[in-house]
């Protein structure tokens, strides 16, 4: 009687905890699908609603992202479509879709702030900085250090594998490998530290010569383009803009990637 | 202590000095004597290094005509990231009678701190014009009724909103030939609502009696006034300056009769001054009940349509809703109130387009156009407004009331086919997604230095210990020692095998060249050198006891008799042979071990 009962409330309480843990992990998912069958169903707005309640309840993802972006796109909220589109390639620099999306939505924006071209050497670094993110330049940097390691500690004690004949052929290839690799952490792992950007969500925003309504008017940015912020006083930034030009603008119509 | 204390002050002293420079106010006039009727300009000026609220109080200037002012002007610069704001409240003023005046400082406040400018001194002077000081006030006097301005109102009361028409009319002397007047100051209208009525481009000039006398008089200005506010109000003058020829023999104190003949009759120009005449009119409010009423403010004779230009339209294509207003009375003020529309359409800002038309009465149309985007699809329908006006001619309020515009919103995009490229063939996520991603996560600054500093002193170690090694590995007797100890351990372990496996024969042969071995690599000993005798007096030479010796030399011996001679217990006597070999070369290594 006592053992019937045992296994009575041993299954009880396992199906009970079974059911709660897959209640609340199907739940988000659902909510996900949910919101994917009113994309498709071309209810964007509401489909906006759901994807924005996932966000507010601590869920982040490249794809979940991508979708509310795609959402705005359809709406055709250029701005919001790229501040998320830019959230997603932050979570996942390599989302083949949302990097589609975002040359698809800069073709919308009203007047594109030109990109001044670099200096080649500087662009090239850059260039090459984007091939992985700074912790896989610092894989390639502490590989090629262990194995400059051993090659060091063998010439030192004279071991085989450091002949001459070696080292003149590690030598050159380590130098070359790790002048690359080292500007392309450092700047990797700058922007991905130190780089604060906002993206334009008002039709436009006036850019000031000084952090003042009064002030001198430098120009209109309009909704979609990308800044970097550069300072930051009460109500104010201070941004940059990818030809060059810096300036202020009020703290209003913009949002942080 | 007292030193210490003076620093103190002194440094306190110099964190005052900036911020006594931080704010400055100050009061300048640009000429510090003038004449009646000169204009000059008052100036109060600030400087500060914030952007905060500024508040101007004017002293009293009750001497002096404004003619304008005050005039605000501010300008604002970044040096060094330190703000400079500079700016100022300046007045046009002419004195209205000669003495010396004192203008009391002005009270401004910034950011809350109070604080008053200098006063400054003006001193007034008689002369009119500056060139001729006795001419002046007498000419003014006896201009007044030769050249004048008359402000005619159609009406002394109104309704809130209905027209009244104003008229500006100029009436002068025949005799005098003025030229074509410059306007000082425009009527502002303060309380109306006023559209200036179209004139023809040149004053129509017509011979008119008014008072007995007769005068050219022409109309200057007309306009159509729609008061906001009830109650008595004023209509602001006109104010204008008129080149006018006058005589110098109108001079009264004029004695010589020669010089009255009109052949001397010399004449000067001089800018007249005039100001029309004051009016009032007497405002009333509607006489209907305005509560609970969706009053558009509207009072006349009104019209009003809405339109859409088309009733089918597809998902975020802009629908423009328009809301035409046309009819006579104020339709500058006219407004067709808030309009709920459907909550998935997003409504920007309305677009306010006004044609009126300037003539007698005034009429023209307002449109409003309301810009839609429709989110979704479905079947949708535009709001009717309810218009309601006073009506002048029956003194009562209307409704109007527009018809619901149906709307048809399909499921297709507007702006897919609108941008052209190429986004149909990417798809959003679906199916089992992780919707938490770990956030981007960069190496910290600790982690990357010790990464490689680790390493770089581990090696560092490594390189330093095995070179110390090698240094010991390089001294010869210890070379030998160690080689010993490796051959007598390999050959003891051969042994070993073969007594488990009862090898007899190899048994003994690998005992003896273990022990062999071990001494041919510590003593260096040749092979040939190999018999019992010579190893023997080779270890005494090398200082070892003779006991030792001897027990070298019977093994030795022992293990030739069992390799070569055949005797009883070869296999009884391997486990005796095997310890006696283990012990002597303990005890050889036992001594310099």
């Amino acid at each position: 009687m006592i053992k019937s009962l045992k296994v009575f409330l041993f299954i009880f309480f396992t199906t009970l905890l079974l059911s709660f843990n897959l209640l609340n992990a199907a739940a988000p998912e659902e909510r996900f699908e949910e919101a994917n069958l009113l994309f498709k169903s071309a209810k964007y707005s509401q489909a906006i609603i759901i994807y924005d309640s996932l966000l507010k309840a601590g869920h982040r993802s490249s794809e979940l992202y991508f979708n509310l972006a795609y959402s705005y796109s359809k709406m055709g909220e250029t701005g919001k479509s790229i501040l998320n589109l830019e959230r997603a390639l932050r979570y996942d620099p390599s989302n083949n879709r949302a990097q589609l999306l975002l040359v698809n939505e800069n073709l919308k924006i009203k007047e594109k702030i030109a990109v001044i071209p670099q200096f080649f050497i500087f662009k090239f670094f850059d260039d090459v900085s984007y091939f992985m993110g700074s912790w896989g330049w610092l894989f390639i940097i502490f590989t090629l250090f262990i194995v400059g390691l051993v090659f060091l500690s063998g010439y030192i004690l004279k071991r085989d594998f450091a002949s001459n004949r070696n080292v003149m052929i590690f030598l050159p290839v380590f130098v070359v490998f790790q002048a690359v690799s080292v500007p392309a952490f450092i700047i990797s792992y700058d922007r991905e530290v130190n780089l604060r950007e906002i993206v334009v969500l008002d039709e436009n925003i006036i850019l000031f010569e000084v952090p003042e309504d009064s002030g001198k008017r430098e120009a209109q940015i309009y909704e979609g383009n990308k800044l970097r912020i550069l300072n930051d006083i009460s109500g104010w930034y201070l941004v940059k803009l990818s030809n060059g030009k810096e300036g202020w603008i009020i703290k209003k119509g913009v949002a942080g990637i | 202590m007292v030193r210490m204390s003076k620093g103190i002050f002194c440094f306190l002293l110099l964190l005052l000095i900036p911020t006594l420079n931080g704010q400055s106010v100050k009061a300048t006039v640009s000429h510090t004597q003038v004449e009646i009727g000169q204009e000059f300009e008052l100036s109060f000026s600030f400087e500060m290094k914030t952007t905060g609220e500024v508040r101007f109080t004017a002293p009293n200037l009750g001497n002096f005509y404004v003619f304008s002012g005050p005039n605000e002007s501010r300008s604002t610069s970044l040096i060094n990231m330190d703000l400079h704001v500079t700016g100022s409240y300046s007045y046009i003023l002419s004195a209205k009678k000669e003495g010396s005046f004192e203008i009391p400082g002005a009270i401004i406040k910034i950011d809350g701190k109070t604080f008053r400018t200098n006063s400054v001194k003006v001193i007034v002077k008689k002369g009119a014009g500056g060139k001729n000081p006795q001419a002046g006030s007498d000419i003014q006097q006896d201009l007044q009724n030769e050249i004048f301005i008359r402000t005619i109102v159609d009406k002394q009361s109104a309704l809130v909103g209905e027209q009244i028409t104003v008229t500006y009319k100029l009436y002068f002397n025949p005799a005098l030939q003025p030229d074509n007047p410059n306007y000082v100051k425009l009527p502002t209208f303060e309380g109306f609502w006023a559209e200036e009525i179209d004139m023809p481009g040149q004053v129509m000039l017509d011979m008119e009696n008014y008072n007995g006398r007769n005068y050219y008089a022409g109309v200057i200005k007309t306009a159509a006034l729609f008061a906001t506010k009830t109650g008595s109000l004023d209509i602001s003058p006109i104010i204008l300056t008129l080149p006018v020829q006058v005589s110098t023999l109108r001079n009264k104190n004029q004695t010589d009769d020669f010089f009255n003949d009109p052949f001397f009759n010399r004449s000067r120009k001089i800018d007249y001054k005039i100001t029309s005449t004051p009016a009032k009119v007497e405002i009333s409010s509607l006489p209907v009940d305005l509560t609970n009423v969706n009053f558009s403010g509207g009072v006349g004779n009104f019209n009003v349509k809405t339109n859409t230009r088309k009733r089918v339209y597809k998902r975020n294509e802009p629908i423009r809703f328009e809301i035409l207003i046309s009819g006579s009375g104020n339709i500058e003020l006219v407004d067709a109130g808030r309009i709920e529309f459907d909550k998935s359409f997003e409504v920007l800002d309305p677009n306010i387009n006004k044609t009126i038309v300037r003539t007698g009465v005034i009429s023209g149309s307002k449109s409003i156009e309301y810009v839609l985007i429709p989110r979704d699809g479905g079947k949708y329908v535009l709001p009717s407004v309810d218009f309601v006006y006073f009506d002048l001619a029956s003194k009562e309020l209307k409704t109007i009331k527009t018809e619901e515009i149906p709307l048809t919103i399909s499921d297709v995009s507007y702006n897919e086919g609108a941008t052209g490229n190429e986004t149909e063939n990417i798809d959003i996520f679906t199916g089992d997604i992780d919707l938490d991603d770990s956030p981007p996560t960069y190496p910290a600054l600790w982690f990357v230095i010790t990464l490689f500093i680790l390493p770089a002193f581990a090696t560092a170690f490594f390189v330093n210990y095995k070179k110390k090694e090698a240094v010991r590995l390089s001294d010869p007797e210890l070379l030998k020692r160690n080689a010993a100890r490796k051959i007598a351990a390999e050959k003891l372990a051969t042994a070993d095998k073969m007594r488990k496996t009862a090898n007899h024969d190899l048994f003994y042969t690998e005992t003896a060249t273990a022990l062999e071995g071990y001494l041919e690599a510590k003593y260096s000993l040749q092979k040939s050198e190999f018999t019992s005798g010579v190893v023997y007096d080779k270890l005494i030479e090398s200082g070892i006891e003779a006991n030792l010796a001897n027990d070298v030399k019977c093994l030795l011996d022992d293990c030739e008799l069992m390799r070569f001679a055949p005797v009883d217990g070869k296999r009884e006597r391997m486990d005796e042979f095997y310890d006696r070999t283990s012990v002597i070369i303990q005890r050889f290594e036992g001594i310099n071990g």
